[in-house]
């Protein structure tokens, strides 16, 4: 017991030493480069410019609404604006992953479990399968651009497109990878196919699916992330956009540290919601100490 | 292989060897409860005990592979803090690397020590022919039936020289044919070299057929600590006179069989 | 009973199985290019082009694509356009790639070194990867560095995890034996530990080769002197369909053929498994 809470000590102490050496480095380094951008602003922001400035300069994307005034239109610049920009962009931003994974995940299972009912259909499916899957993602935002116009809809089907592809692939796989006995044993007790399918496919494929989707939902991320850096009108993205063109890179690095942030706490809540759900896969040995 | 001059030293002792482990859900295991015990040079031991009982932790706790939390454990004299080159292991699982061919395998441990390729090729192959496995000694071991696999770590312990031998249940996965052959591989092996060997197993037949002496574990302690009076090499005869079913119903008992 | 073994078909011949799966095979790459064909009868030119269309822009512009010229590339094609990605790729997934491995690897064994990269590698994930795209061009510039920069830095940090992953899946069999024969740790990690390792690493390598073609391409796509990427944002900008699907059908097949490539090569060196 106590080896285990202390070796859970010593790496949230080691990630917390982490953490620590990056903010102050960064701040030396901040220190250090006094180049500046095209437009006046440091390369390399401080601390304080990050949180002052370049926070505050985001009040710069808000409409004005609740009665919060908008710089755009002759107001001040004020955080409670720019809060409220952030969150708003966040807003959208989320819609478009939550929604893209979810008709994406949908789509990828039922796809790949009736296929992989199939061996026929499996192997006449493969090729277009194999195509999609390795026609890079990223390479394809151009592409859904020309289709769907760069608009939430374009995006959320984007999401859905990688999220689906992943979550077929690793579904037509799991079921692949069930053992041949479990099978056997379903026929000699004279299982139907739809016995066999709820009470032997479906528990026996969980862990594998779990795993896919949570490599679909790191993906889902990444996706959002480049399809709005890469054209969108509205969302976090699209203030990266912005701020290229005029080298704001404190903005640039807000939206990247918020885009690291949801992506990490939304990521980890579905790991230990989906974790719970899932208690009986086996541990693997880890009985050689370490030095 | 000569272990001194004196032969009455032993050439591993326990002392009072004690562990516990804990389990997942809290519950503690006793695992070895205060063992002590001495080998002498040239002896084969069978360790003899049900699943659970502490047997495979009594031949980790000798090969240095797990720390004990109580006790001392001597060989040849030194006391044992770790794995070392004195005590050859031959594991329960596949431990012949797989991305080796068979030579390169059983010449592992000399080349660990040093020796050139030549030399330790040259060692290694003396050692497959003695296993009778030099017709795939340029093989994968994944080529290999899991017998052939066996005396492939058989002749990798053997090739080092050790003075102690280890066996964790070596055979235990293997078919009873294979195994019969293998005990006599390992048997002929252990008489020609003088080793000291310490033979973990379940099997009662086996432990009859191999041992010099047979050790019986339960729950953590030694429950049972006979010679074998039987002569050597063992035929099924031998093991079917009244000394030899005497022994057999003694360690049926134990096992919880009778 | 006899009348079973009779009613039973023979055993296909391996040469029958093989033909029947090249069959199967090529009646789904047809089945492809139909449900393209399809899509392309479906919906308006400006959108989409038939296969042939595209394979006829890819041949056409291959050597030389005189629609590119406007956009500052110079007199290239898709091809020249297409090496420039490929080599970016290569030396960031060599650079990065190797430094990951070692990385990982030992820190899958050290623990100090572990609690050090641990938290920094799940911190330089996918997303922040990609949201440093647009910091390095800030920083670097529009020059193959920033995009070298870029894929070998996603390159350390996927293969980081994947060796860590890989040294830790290995059954710890093989390196306890290892010990008993008095292998010390730069012995272990030389004869088991790498070796053991070795193919879900190169697994693990393949997986970030084919990411990284996305990921070189889409920071082509942010700014770039050249590359395949930028062909594909200025056929975007023009509104061609055909010469976009050319560029983006040019770089699956390049990603299908480094794919197999690697699988081959990789085959061979862990042929043991």
């Amino acid at each position: 017991m106590k080896l285990r809470a202390n070796a859970r000590l010593a790496r949230i102490g080691g990630a917390l030493a982490v953490f620590v050496t990056l903010v102050l480095a960064w701040q030396l380094v901040a220190e250090l480069v006094a180049a500046k951008g095209s437009y006046g602003e440091p390369l390399v922001p401080g601390w304080g410019f990050l949180l002052g400035n370049a926070l505050l300069r985001m009040s710069d994307y808000w409409d004005g609404s609740f009665g919060v005034p908008s710089p755009a239109e002759g107001g001040p610049p004020s955080y409670a604006a720019a809060l409220l920009a952030l969150g708003d962009a966040t807003l959208i931003t989320f819609e478009r992953v939550v929604i893209g994974v979810a008709i994406g995940m949908a789509a990828g299972l039922a796809l790949g479990l009736a296929v992989a009912a199939s061996d026929l259909v499996r192997r006449l499916v493969a090729p277009s399968v194999h195509v999609l899957r390795m026609t890079p993602f990223l390479a394809m935002i151009p592409l859904f651009n020309l289709w769907f116009g760069a608009t939430t809809f374009g995006i959320i089907s984007f999401v859905a497109y990688g999220v689906a592809v992943i979550m077929f692939v690793g579904t037509v796989n799991a079921v692949r990878n069930v053992p041949r006995v479990y099978f056997d044993r379903a026929a000699t007790v004279g299982a139907s196919r739809v016995v066999t399918f709820r009470d032997i496919v479906l528990p026996a494929i969980f862990p594998e699916i779990r795993a896919s989707m949570l490599l679909s939902f790191g993906l889902a991320w990444s996706l959002v992330v480049a399809g709005e850096l890469l054209g969108a009108q509205s969302g976090l993205g699209v203030i990266v956009t912005y701020a290229l063109q005029f080298a704001y890179t404190g903005r640039v690095l807000i939206v990247a540290f918020l885009f690291v942030l949801y992506a990490g706490i939304s990521f980890a809540a579905f790991d230990a919601l989906s974790r719970r759900i899932i208690a009986w896969h086996p541990q693997t040995d880890r009985t050689l100490r370490r030095i | 292989m000569n272990v001194g001059v004196n032969t009455t030293e032993p050439v591993l002792s326990l002392r009072g060897l004690s562990h516990r482990f804990v389990r997942n859900d809290g519950s503690e295991v006793r695992a070895l409860d205060d063992v002590s015990l001495d080998v002498l040079p040239g002896e084969f031991i069978c360790i003899l005990g049900r699943s659970g009982h502490g047997k495979t932790t009594l031949l980790n706790a000798i090969a240095g592979l797990q720390p004990v939390e109580r006790g001392e454990v001597h060989a040849l004299g030194r006391p044992v803090r770790g794995p070392g080159t004195d005590r050859g292991v031959i594991f329960q699982r596949d431990s012949v690397f797989p991305w080796m061919r068979v030579e390169e395998n059983v010449a592992f441990g000399l080349r660990v020590r040093g020796l050139k390729r030549r030399e330790r090729l040259g060692l290694a192959r003396e050692q497959l022919a003695r296993v009778g496995l030099s017709a795939v000694a340029r093989a994968w071991p994944r080529e290999l039936s899991g017998g052939m696999r066996a005396r492939v770590a058989i002749a990798a312990v053997f090739a080092t020289d050790p003075p102690i031998l280890l066996a964790d249940e070596p055979f235990g996965t293997l078919d009873y044919v294979t195994k019969r052959q293998l005990q006599a591989v390992l048997r002929e092996l252990w008489h020609r070299s003088g080793k000291t060997v310490l033979f973990v197993t379940h099997d009662v037949e086996e432990a009859l057929m191999l041992g010099t002496r047979v050790i019986v574990v339960g729950n953590g302690a030694i429950a049972e600590d006979r010679a074998v009076d039987l002569p050597m090499p063992r035929t099924d005869d031998d093991l079917a006179s009244p000394q030899g079913l005497a022994l057999r119903h003694l360690l049926l008992r134990h096992m919880g069989l009778e | 009973m006899r009348r079973d073994a009779a009613a039973r078909p023979p055993l296909a011949s391996r040469w029958q199985r093989r033909g029947n799966a090249i069959l199967v095979g090529v009646a789904g790459l047809l089945l492809f290019l139909f449900a393209w064909q399809l899509a392309a009868r479906a919906l308006p030119a400006s959108r989409m082009a038939s296969p042939l269309t595209t394979a006829r822009d890819l041949a056409v512009n291959f050597v030389v694509a005189p629609r590119l010229r406007v956009f500052g590339l110079g007199r290239v094609g898709y091809g020249e356009l297409l090496l420039y990605t490929l080599r970016n790729l290569v030396v960031g997934l060599a650079v990065g790639g190797t430094l990951g491995i070692v990385i990982g690897v030992a820190s899958a064994r050290l623990r100090l070194l572990r609690v050090l990269v641990d938290p920094i590698v799940l911190v330089l994930g996918t997303v922040p990867v990609l949201v440093a795209a647009p910091l390095f061009l800030l920083w670097f510039g529009v020059a193959p560095f920033t995009q070298v920069l870029l894929v070998a830095l996603y390159s350390a940090v996927m293969m980081v995890l994947f060796s860590e992953r890989a040294a830790e899946n290995l059954d710890p069999t093989y390196e306890r034996w290892a010990t008993t024969f008095g292998a010390g740790l730069g012995a272990r990690l030389r004869f088991v530990l790498i070796p053991g390792a070795l193919p879900e690493i190169l697994g693990g390598l393949r997986i970030t080769l084919a990411s990284a073609w996305g990921l070189e391409t889409f920071a082509e796509i942010l700014g770039a002197p050249s590359g395949i990427g930028q062909a594909i944002k200025a056929l975007t900008n023009l509104n061609n369909a055909a010469g976009l699907l050319a560029c983006v059908a040019i770089v699956a097949i390049a990603a299908i053929a480094t794919d197999m490539l690697l699988l081959a090569l990789f085959g061979r060196i862990t042929r043991w498994a």
